[in-house]
């Protein structure tokens, strides 16, 4: 691992940095928590906690982006979701997607979000164990969450509990519920860059890499 | 009820559109608009009651095809926080409404939505201020906003249409910044450089493509809270972030 520095600036975080819609738990037995990847794949598959971090690891700064409008830069440290399906074995993955389900809770049930697994591939789309050298906070999707960086948060699931291979493109929790895009692309908008404590205007849609 | 109730005549005029603050919204251009009446307030809940109970969603007329097929499909009869008190007060500005509903509402009491340029005008007044009430910074006494984009409470609610006097444009309309953001007839694009004339201008594509909306609200900081900031969201956003209000452009008839 590198010397990291700490994210600036996140005394002042964005509501929806702190916000978890279906969560978060209250507390999660790493004995019994397992990743459940599943559907079609070649071979249905529970990970473990310990199996996640003895898969190669890497760790990448880059940058998350809220629908809400507002993106940070942190450092992300976990496995790339491209080695799981490695692992499972997926044919055809243009022609797939991939579903995910958070762990939840009795009272709010669990947030679900599908995305095209291909492009997922292609952006290096992380399973994220911790974030700036700490274990993630629960609040942030402990014990494991993914990113697709190109791609809003609200695509994203925090506190994984499953990912499932499909030939659905589902509406997920926040399309269904307040009409937002299904696609979630990144949109060239302005941006209160967090870790800046400034507004940036992105002109391109998708990840956000020139700052 | 005479239509022009409620609103203000905004006579024909000219006004530097955009600012030198961020790209999307240059170059900055003389904009030249015709005559029309804008709403003093945005479409409060219980303005927009009426339109529900006299059984907007059930009737075809007030809906262009795509948003009539929209609701349809999703089973739309009411706004997305219509039973949330936090959101649902009468002097609330109604939210949780699509742009299709905002378009529907508009026709029900035969008016539009205003264009991007239209609203940008209203708030920047005759004088061209940076926000409504003129160039001070706003504060929580200005606009409900929050600061770093951090809402004081995650459980956010509206404020009345009224909670900010100071919130008044040139014009005199109120709540224009902050609170919700507004939905504008306008579809989104990324800077100005579509419009070659500068007279009464509307970006279009297609209905079902993002809009632009113009304000700010609740859970944004003073950089939306400018007249000349803009966002865009899909048509089908049915979002605590936006409300809308009405124009009407033919006023020689009134």
């Amino acid at each position: 691992m590198s010397d990291l520095i700490p994210t600036k600036n996140l005394h002042r975080k964005p509501s929806s940095l702190r916000y978890y819609q279906d969560g978060p738990p209250t507390s999660i037995d790493l004995t019994t928590w397992r990743l459940q990847i599943t559907g079609l794949v070649q071979k249905t598959m529970a990970f473990s906690y310990t199996d996640i971090l003895k898969l190669p690891q890497v760790e990448e700064n880059r940058r998350m982006v809220c629908v809400c409008n507002w993106s940070i830069r942190r450092t992300w440290q976990g496995v790339l979701l491209s080695e799981i399906i490695k692992i499972a074995g997926v044919l055809e993955p243009e022609k797939l997607f991939l579903k995910q389900t958070s762990i939840g809770t009795p009272e709010k049930g669990v947030y679900e979000a599908t995305i095209p697994l291909e492009s997922a591939i292609n952006r290096r789309t992380m399973l994220i164990h911790s974030v700036d050298g700490e274990v993630l906070p629960i609040e942030q999707g402990y014990p494991l969450r993914l990113l697709d960086f190109g791609l809003y948060g609200y695509k994203n699931v925090k506190g994984l509990s499953k990912l499932e291979v499909t030939t659905e493109y589902e509406l997920g929790e926040w399309e269904r519920k307040a009409g937002y895009n299904i696609n979630g692309i990144i949109k060239p908008k302005k941006y209160w860059i967090v870790d800046l404590a400034k507004w940036h205007f992105t002109p391109q849609e998708g990840e956000i890499t020139e700052f | 009820m005479n239509k022009l109730h409620q609103t203000i005549v905004i006579e024909s005029g000219t006004f530097l559109r955009g600012s030198d603050d961020s790209p999307e919204e240059q170059p900055k251009k003389n904009v030249t608009l015709d005559s029309f009446a804008i709403d003093i307030t945005p479409v409060t809940n219980r303005q927009f009651r009426t339109f529900i109970e006299k059984g907007g969603y059930q009737n075809s007329k007030y809906w262009t095809s795509k948003g009539w097929e929209y609701i349809q499909k999703n089973k739309i009869s009411m706004p997305n926080y219509w039973l949330d008190r936090n959101w649902n007060q009468d002097d609330f500005p109604v939210t949780g409404v699509s742009w299709w509903e905002a378009l529907a509402y508009a026709k029900f009491v035969e008016k539009t939505l205003p264009t991007e340029a239209q609203w940008e005008y209203v708030c920047k007044g005759k004088h061209g201020y940076v926000y409504p009430w003129g160039n001070e910074l706003p504060t929580l006494e200005y606009a409900n906003f929050a600061i770093d984009c951090d809402p004081e409470e995650l459980d956010r609610k509206a404020t009345s249409v009224y909670a900010h006097p100071k919130n008044k444009s040139n014009f005199g309309c109120l709540d224009l910044v902050g609170n919700l953001a507004e939905w504008c007839l306008d579809n989104a694009s990324i800077n100005y450089d579509w419009d070659l004339t500068g007279h009464n201008p509307i970006f279009w594509t297609k209905e079902e493509e993002d809009h632009i909306v113009k304000g700010g609200c609740g859970l944004h900081n003073e950089e939306f809270l400018r007249c000349a900031s803009r966002d865009y969201y899909p048509a089908s956003l049915r979002d605590n972030l936006v409300g809308f209000r009405c124009v009407i452009n033919e006023i020689t008839k009134f």
